[in-house]
């Protein structure tokens, strides 16, 4: 059983009303970094080619 | 329900994609993304999709509504080629236009498992999503007994603690026995 989980969940339920404003955060932090590091990428040289190679997208539209 | 200013970039991107696809087909929303909404804190890049299976002229439908909604097919912009991935038993991912992440992996029902998990499938209230998505024994089942890498076992964990009302041990036991048989 892990401790961490525990922790989290005991968390949850004692604040039903902020744990989803934390946990939104944290969701969200992780895309708004892949965001900004996919414009840094985006002003590198071929850094469309590198996009496509980084997250394995074979259509050239996609991006 | 919760409001639309307390929606995450994932649920967001789940919502777009599920009020699509419910016009077309019956789905499931499966694994990860099952234990994230209900709370689980780790990241992930995509959310796991299994539909029912369609015909071409039925897939081209929902790809066109997808594709006015400003979703791409990161493999393919043809129909005929997506399709062929998912009668193949491949799975293929959209994302939206211009964003690489996050992105929707779908899969077409593969056998009599992905058929219960979609007779099964039901709307967990406190994920806030009106979505559908598997059972909690389903993923409890499938993430023990078929995914069962660290990170899915603590998923797992975290559904059984957060639905205990929800688990029924007889009923993971006979998903994992169907899961031996069919599966492994």
């Amino acid at each position: 059983m892990s401790e961490e989980i525990d922790r989290w969940i005991k968390f949850m339920k004692e604040n039903p009303n902020t744990w989803r404003e934390i946990h939104n955060k944290f969701i969200n932090a992780q895309f708004i970094k892949q965001k900004e590091f996919a414009k840094r990428i985006l002003k590198e040289p071929n850094g469309k080619e590198k996009l496509m190679k980084i997250y394995n997208i074979k259509n050239k539209n996609a991006i | 329900m919760r409001g639309i200013q307390e929606r995450n970039i994932l649920d967001q991107f789940c919502i777009d994609f599920c009020k699509i696809v419910e016009k077309h087909c019956r789905y499931i929303i499966v694994s990860g993304f099952v234990a994230i909404s209900s709370g689980r804190t780790r990241a992930t890049e995509d959310i796991d999709m299994i539909i029912e299976k369609l015909s071409l002229e039925q897939y081209k439908k929902l790809h066109t509504d997808l594709i006015d909604a400003d979703f791409v097919c990161v493999q393919e912009d043809s129909v005929e080629e997506i399709y062929s991935y998912l009668i193949e038993k491949t799975s293929v991912r959209y994302i939206k236009k211009n964003q690489q992440l996050p992105e929707m992996e779908i899969k077409f029902i593969k056998d009599k498992l992905d058929e219960i998990q979609i007779q099964t499938r039901i709307k967990l209230p406190l994920t806030g999503l009106d979505v559908w998505f598997s059972s909690i024994d389903m993923n409890i089942a499938f993430k023990e007994e078929y995914l069962k890498s660290d990170k899915d076992i603590k998923d797992a964990e975290h559904l059984r603690k957060v639905y205990p009302e929800l688990v029924n041990e007889e009923n993971i036991s006979q998903i994992k026995s169907l899961i031996k048989r069919l599966r492994l």
